[in-house]
C-alpha cells in the first residue's frame, strides 16, 4: 500500500502534470455549473461561492457528479443540443475527483475567477403582467410529495400572444417544479371553490379550452419561444399552475409569482404538439402488473408534412423508468430526439432544442415508455406493489413524449393535425381490439377450467374417457396427445386452440 | 454483570472487537449546561443523531428523528449533534426553531469530540452507545435514502428502530442494511482524502 502511495505521489510530481487547484481548475466548473442555484436565495440548500464552501463538500461533490445526480439533467446526450444543458463533461468530473484526491488545494487566491453576474429578480426583464397565487399554500414538514393545482385569474382585456412565462417560487426549499396551462372552461375555478384547502387536487379536464403553456423545474431558466412563435392566450383564460412540492423537514408556506411576457406580433404559423402515445397513454391500455420491472408501451407516427421541431418533453408518474423518442428519416438515418433512461417524476423538464430540427415529410417518430412496478424501484408509491392502470392520480400512471413543431415553410398545419387526429383514433381502435381479445382469452380459460372441474368426477385432475360427455367422445383420441386415456387441462386447451384455428 | 454484558456483546457483535467510546465525555448543551451525550442514566443506551444544518437529507429526516426520540422516551437518551465547527450560534438557533427541535438535547460539536469518539462520517447518521461505552450501532436511520437523489416514496426498513428494539431487549443490534447516504462530515483541519 505504501508503495502505491509513493508511486502515485511521484507520478503527481512529474513535470507536465500540473497540480489541480480550486482557483485554476475547480472554480470555473463550480461557478459556471453549480453557483446559479447554490447561492443564497436560490433553490439549493447550501452555497458554493468560495473555496471554503466547496472544500467542505468536496467528497459529496465528487460523489454526486460521478453519479450524475448533480447538476440535475436527466436527458442522455442525443443527436441535438438542448438549451441550458447542465451536464458536466467526463473531463470536468475527473478534474473534481483529482482535486479532491489531492487534498483539495486552493491555489493562488489572487487568480480566482470572478463569480458570474447573476441577474437579480426577473431573469427575462420586467414582465408585461405579474400575477401571484391568490393565497399561500401550506406545505407540511414531511410526508409524501404534494401535487397541487392553483387557478390564477388573468383578467386579460383582450386575446394575447404569449412569448414566455417566468416562474418565481415563493418557498424555494419546497417548490420543485411547476407546469403551466390555461383554462377557458371555468373548470379550474370550480375545482378550486369545491376544495377547502387553497388550490385543488388535480385538473381533470383536457381538450378544448384547456392548453399547455410549458413549465419550470428547479435549476431551469425561463426562455422565450423561438423565432416568432407564441402561444395564443384567449382573453377569458385563467392561468393554471400544477405545482409539485417536496416537504423539506420544516413547515413552509408557498405563494409563488408568475411573470407573463406578451408580443403584439402574431406568429406566421401555429405550432403543434405531436404526443406519442396520444392522450398521455390513456388510449394505450396501460395496465402494469404488480412486480413487473419493465412494462413497455410504444407508438409510432409518420409525419405527413415536413416540420421544424423546437422542443420536446416527457411525462410519466412515479413508476416511469425509461422514456425515449427517435426520428427515422426517409433515408433510414435514425436520430435520437430525447432519451431519459432513468426517469424521475420530480424533474419534468421542457427540453428546447438550440436550433430548429428539420424533419422531412415521411419521417417516422417512435416513442417508448417503460415503467418499473417492482419493489426495487425506490419511486414506487405502493409497497408491496399493486396492479397499476392509466389514470390522472399520482398513484395511477401516464406516459408519453411530446414533440413541439411547426410546419416547414410551404406546408399546411391542417395536414399535420388531421393526420395526428387519425392516428389518435387508430391507437384507440387498436387498443380496444387488443383488450377485447385479452378478455376473451381469459374468459375462455375460465370456462375450460370450469368444464374440467365439472366433469372430473374421480378428482384426478383429468377427464377420463368414461367421464367425457358424449359430444367429446368422437374427438377424444385426437385430443389425447400423450395417449393416457385422459385429457388434462393442457390437452383440452390445445384442442380448443386447434378448433379456433380451423374455424 | 457489566463485564459479562461487555464480553457477550463483544462475542456476538462480530469477529472485529466492538468500538468502545469514553462515556465520560462532557459537552455543553446549547444553554451552556454540561451534558454527557454518551452516558445515559442507569443502563439506558445513548443515541446520537449527527446532523449538519444545511444538509437536505438530514433536514428531511428530522421529523423521523423527533418521532424516534418521542417513541423511545424514557428508554434511551437522545442527543442531536451539530457536526459543523464553523456553524454560527445564530444560524444554529434558527435551525432549532425552524425544525422544532426544542424537545431534543442538542450539542454543537465544535471540536469534533463526539465525531471522533464514535467514528461518525456522514449526516444524518445515528449511533447507539450502550451503558458500558460499547458502540452497538452506527449507520442510517432508515432506507428513506438508499442512493443520492433517490428518496424512497415508501420507507420499508427502519434500521435504527430495529437496533434500538434489539438493544433494549438485550440482544445485539442488527447491522444497518444499507449505506448511510447524506453529507460527508469534513475533517477538522481542512480536507484530507482518506
Amino acid at each position: 500500500m505504501k508503495k502505491v502511495i509513493l508511486i502515485t505521489t511521484l507520478l503527481a510530481a512529474l513535470p507536465g502534470r500540473a497540480e489541480v487547484t480550486f482557483t485554476k481548475d475547480v472554480a470555473p466548473i463550480i461557478f459556471n455549473h453549480c453557483a446559479g442555484c447554490h447561492r443564497p436565495g436560490e433553490a439549493a440548500p447550501f452555497a458554493l461561492l468560495n473555496y471554503n464552501d466547496v472544500r467542505k463538500r468536496a467528497r459529496l461533490i465528487v460523489r454526486v457528479t460521478k453519479d450524475r445526480v448533480m447538476p440535475p439533467w436527466h436527458a442522455e446526450k442525443g443527436s441535438f443540443v438542448f438549451h441550458g444543458d447542465r451536464r458536466l463533461t467526463e473531463k470536468q468530473i475527473d478534474t473534481l475527483a483529482q482535486w479532491t484526491q489531492a487534498g483539495a488545494p486552493e491555489g493562488d487566491p489572487a487568480k480566482l475567477l470572478a463569480l458570474p453576474k447573476f441577474t437579480a429578480g426577473w431573469q427575462l426583464g420586467k414582465p408585461d403582467l405579474i400575477v401571484k397565487m391568490t393565497e399561500p399554500f401550506p406545505v407540511p414538514a414531511e410526508g409524501r410529495d404534494i401535487y397541487r393545482g392553483f387557478v390564477v385569474p388573468l383578467n386579460l382585456p383582450k386575446d394575447k400572444w404569449l412569448k414566455a412565462i417566468e416562474f418565481r417560487p415563493g418557498a424555494r426549499s419546497v417548490v420543485h417544479h411547476c407546469l403551466f396551462s390555461y383554462d377557458t372552461t371555468g373548470e379550474a375555478r370550480r375545482m378550486d371553490r369545491a376544495d377547502r384547502q387553497p388550490g385543488f387536487r388535480r385538473m381533470r379536464r383536457q381538450g378544448r379550452g384547456v392548453g399547455s403553456l410549458g413549465g419550470w423545474a428547479v435549476g431551469g431558466q425561463p426562455r422565450e419561444l423561438p423565432d416568432d412563435l407564441a402561444w395564443h392566450l384567449p382573453k377569458t383564460a385563467d392561468l393554471v399552475l400544477s405545482i409539485h412540492y417536496h416537504p423539506s423537514g420544516k413547515p413552509e408556506r408557498d405563494q409563488s409569482s408568475i411573470g407573463l411576457y406578451f408580443t403584439d406580433q402574431p406568429p406566421r404559423t401555429a405550432f403543434a404538439g405531436v404526443q406519442l402515445p396520444p392522450a398521455f397513454g390513456a388510449l394505450s391500455g396501460v395496465d402494469i402488473p404488480a412486480g413487473n420491472k419493465a412494462y413497455k408501451v410504444t407508438d409510432s407516427f409518420t409525419l405527413p408534412i415536413a416540420v421544424e421541431a423546437f422542443a420536446i418533453s416527457a411525462h410519466a408518474h412515479y413508476l416511469g423508468k425509461h422514456l425515449q423518442m427517435t426520428a427515422t428519416l426517409p433515408t433510414g438515418k435514425q436520430l435520437n430526439l430525447l432519451d431519459i433512461p432513468d426517469w424521475d417524476f420530480s424533474w419534468q423538464e421542457q427540453y428546447q432544442f438550440k436550433d430548429f430540427i428539420k424533419l422531412p415529410k415521411g419521417t417516422r417518430l417512435d416513442s417508448m415508455v417503460v415503467w418499473d412496478n417492482s419493489e426495487a424501484n425506490p419511486n414506487n408509491p405502493t409497497v408491496p406493489p399493486v396492479r397499476v392502470r392509466w389514470g390522472v392520480e399520482s398513484k395511477d400512471e401516464m406516459g408519453s413524449l411530446t414533440l413541439l413543431c411547426r410546419p416547414a415553410p410551404g406546408e399546411r398545419y391542417a395536414t399535420l393535425t388531421t393526420a395526428y387526429a387519425r392516428h389518435f383514433t387508430e391507437v384507440r381502435t387498436r387498443t380496444t381490439r387488443e383488450m377485447a381479445a385479452r378478455v376473451q382469452g381469459t374468459n375462455g380459460d375460465r370456462i375450460l377450467d370450469a368444464f374440467l372441474r365439472r366433469n372430473d368426477r374421480n378428482r384426478n385432475g383429468k377427464i377420463d374417457l368414461s367421464e367425457a360427455p358424449r359430444w367429446l367422445k368422437p374427438s377424444f383420441d385426437r385430443a389425447d396427445t400423450n395417449n393416457d386415456n385422459a385429457l388434462d387441462a393442457a390437452e383440452l386447451r390445445a384442442a380448443r386452440d386447434r378448433l379456433k384455428l380451423n374455424r | 454483570m457489566k463485564t459479562a454484558l461487555l464480553i457477550l456483546t463483544l462475542l456476538t457483535a462480530s469477529t472485529k472487537p466492538a468500538r468502545v467510546a469514553d462515556t465520560s465525555l462532557a459537552l455543553p448543551n446549547l444553554n451552556g449546561h454540561a451534558l454527557t451525550p454518551l452516558h445515559a442514566k442507569g443502563k439506558q443506551p445513548a443515541v446520537l443523531f449527527f446532523i449538519t444544518h444545511d444538509c437536505p437529507v438530514a433536514n428531511k429526516m428530522i421529523p423521523e428523528m423527533r418521532r424516534i426520540a418521542k417513541g423511545f422516551s424514557g428508554k434511551a437518551q437522545f442527543t442531536l449533534v451539530y457536526a459543523e465547527p464553523e456553524l454560527h450560534p445564530k444560524v444554529l438557533a434558527k435551525h432549532q426553531t425552524d425544525f422544532s427541535l426544542a424537545q431534543i438535547n442538542s450539542v454543537h460539536d465544535r471540536k469534533h469530540q463526539l465525531v471522533r469518539a464514535v467514528g461518525a462520517t456522514v449526516t444524518p447518521e445515528a449511533v447507539v452507545v450502550l451503558a458500558n461505552g460499547v458502540i452497538a450501532y452506527r449507520g442510517r436511520i432508515n432506507n428513506f435514502y438508499e442512493d443520492f437523489g433517490k428518496p424512497r416514496r415508501v420507507v420499508t426498513q427502519h434500521d435504527l428502530r430495529d437496533a434500538l428494539k434489539a438493544v433494549l431487549a438485550g440482544q445485539p443490534a442488527p447491522k444497518p442494511r444499507g449505506d448511510c447516504i447524506g453529507c460527508f462530515i469534513p475533517k477538522l483541519s481542512g480536507y484530507k482524502s482518506k
